[in-house]
């Protein structure tokens, strides 16, 4: 708030209406940068796909757990707060699966042995990949 | 109406340096489309540089078909495969195969003869011995009698022999039922192989095919470099190296962090010595070889492990256009001259 009156404040004190202008479009640029910025890292929701076929899509807005039929049983998966993640299977060592919530679009978490992935999805924006790296070699 | 027209000359303005300055700070990623599938039980992201979207989606659906296709011939996981069925045939006999298991089957061979038989093709059944299929993995060490049992049938020469004809038709024949193929140290590499010659025909010329850490860049992402972070062997959330690599360099790494136990505080991997019938405990953790191809230097990286640090630096000698960064147990890494990577000066082994 203070920002914003300091702000008002240096337009006020602008000598010509074209200052003014020039100060209200910079201040409109910057905004949209981050608008643009934000949301082509952020998610808005989840693609579950089975043996690389889409199954289902899901909000990332509506927190809740759907059940899938993996090739090793059912294998939840869990969406809380905009992030996405497989809680579990039966299988007690959870092989080859990456448990972790993810977020940022194009994030992947998959079941492996049972052939489940789970992908966020950035529905404006079809290219992706955030990631500092292109690549992680392990 | 001067003045209107000296606002909007200034809007405009604005609006054509906003679009010029723009592309100066957006992130290089955005002109990279990547998709990512589960082939070769492990993900496989081909991510591309540069093209529309339309173009990279279908060209890397092309991709992923081959690699699936391959998955059918080169996995003895899966059923029905032609690996599978010969792992099935008979034994001593000569056996026709497609040309794509023939070149595997060649690079292999060849990386075998040049260890003295430290690497091995045949070491299916080991592999089962042991456990580590891809949906099972047991946590307790086989019995000795059992892994004696193998060692004592398994042949020191010969246990796979090739055979390619006038035709180049490719024959193969198992010595004994002790031999099975298992191609898991090359069939990733031949993959990522052959998905870069898919997207090559295509048009393709700046992109990345990583198949689980095992990747192959070709061209660059626009005026940058394909920039690939190392995993730390004991910190999977660590990056040790950072390589920044072009053109057409392959980047293979083998480790004994991927699938393993510990029982009674040892660790068992997966990368097994056919001498011993054991997992092979050479000091290292992690090996990772650079070079053109893929499916060869994937062959590599597993041998210049279970070789460890001396004899396997010797023995990458006799690839030219090869290095190697080793990640030993404890100690400091150790690269070969042109390795493509920095290490950072934080990494511990311990």
């Amino acid at each position: 708030m203070k920002t914003i009156l300091q702000f008002l404040n240096i337009i006020s004190k602008s000598t010509t209406s074209l200052d003014k202008l020039v100060l209200v479009v910079t201040l409109f640029y910057i905004l949209i940068y981050i608008f643009l910025q934000t949301s082509t890292t952020q998610g808005n929701y989840t693609e579950i796909y089975l043996d690389n076929k889409l199954l289902k899509t899901l909000q990332l807005t509506y927190n809740q757990k759907t059940e899938i039929l993996g090739h090793l049983g059912v294998v939840v998966v869990e969406i809380d707060s905009m992030r996405a993640r497989i809680v579990e299977y039966k299988s007690p060592k959870m092989i080859g699966t990456r448990t972790n919530w993810i977020s940022g679009s194009g994030a992947i978490a998959a079941c492996i042995p049972c052939g489940v992935m789970v992908k966020i999805v950035n529905d404006s924006f079809s290219y992706s990949n955030n990631s500092e790296y292109d690549g992680i070699a392990q | 109406m001067k003045n209107l027209l000296k606002y909007l000359s200034v809007f405009t303005l604005l609006i054509v340096l906003f679009y010029i300055i723009l592309p100066i700070f957006k992130h290089n990623n955005s002109s990279v489309f990547s998709k990512t599938q589960m082939l070769m039980g492990t993900l496989v992201t081909i991510s591309i540089w540069g093209e529309s979207s339309s173009k990279a989606s279908d060209t890397v659906d092309k991709a992923f078909e081959e690699i699936s296709r391959l998955e059918e011939i080169l996995s003895w996981q899966r059923q029905g495969s032609e690996v599978n069925k010969i792992n099935s045939d008979s034994r001593g006999t000569w056996i026709k195969i497609s040309t794509d298991l023939g070149r595997v089957i060649e690079k292999g061979l060849l990386i075998e003869e040049r260890t003295n038989g430290v690497f091995s093709i045949g070491l299916q059944k080991l592999t089962k011995i042991w456990g580590f299929s891809q949906d099972l993995q047991q946590d307790v060490p086989p019995s000795e009698n059992i892994i004696s049992d193998w060692i004592t049938h398994y042949p020191s020469v010969n246990a796979v022999q090739l055979m390619k004809n006038q035709d180049s038709q490719y024959s193969i024949s198992l010595l004994n039922e002790y031999v099975a193929l298992d191609l898991g140290a090359l069939g990733k590499g031949y993959a990522i192989d052959s998905a870069i010659e898919i997207l090559l025909k295509n048009g393709i010329h700046n992109a990345i095919v990583n198949a689980g850490g095992d990747l192959r860049v070709i061209g660059t992402k626009g005026n940058e470099q394909w920039k690939i972070g190392l995993q730390n062997p004991r910190k999977s959330k660590e990056i040790i190296s950072v390589s920044l690599l072009k053109n057409n360099l392959a980047m293979m790494t083998s480790g004994d962090y991927e699938r393993f136990f510990v029982h009674n505080g040892i660790r068992y991997h997966h990368i097994l010595n056919p001498k011993t019938g054991m997992p092979a405990w050479s000091g290292l953790t992690s090996v990772t070889v650079q070079g053109q191809n893929a499916t060869l230097i994937n062959g590599l990286s597993t041998a210049l492990f279970i070789l460890g640090k001396e004899k396997g630096l010797k023995m990458l000698e006799n690839f030219i256009g090869t290095e190697a960064l080793l990640i030993p147990e404890t100690g400091n890494p150790v690269r070969t001259k042109n390795y493509i990577g920095d290490i950072f000066t934080t990494y511990n082994s311990n």
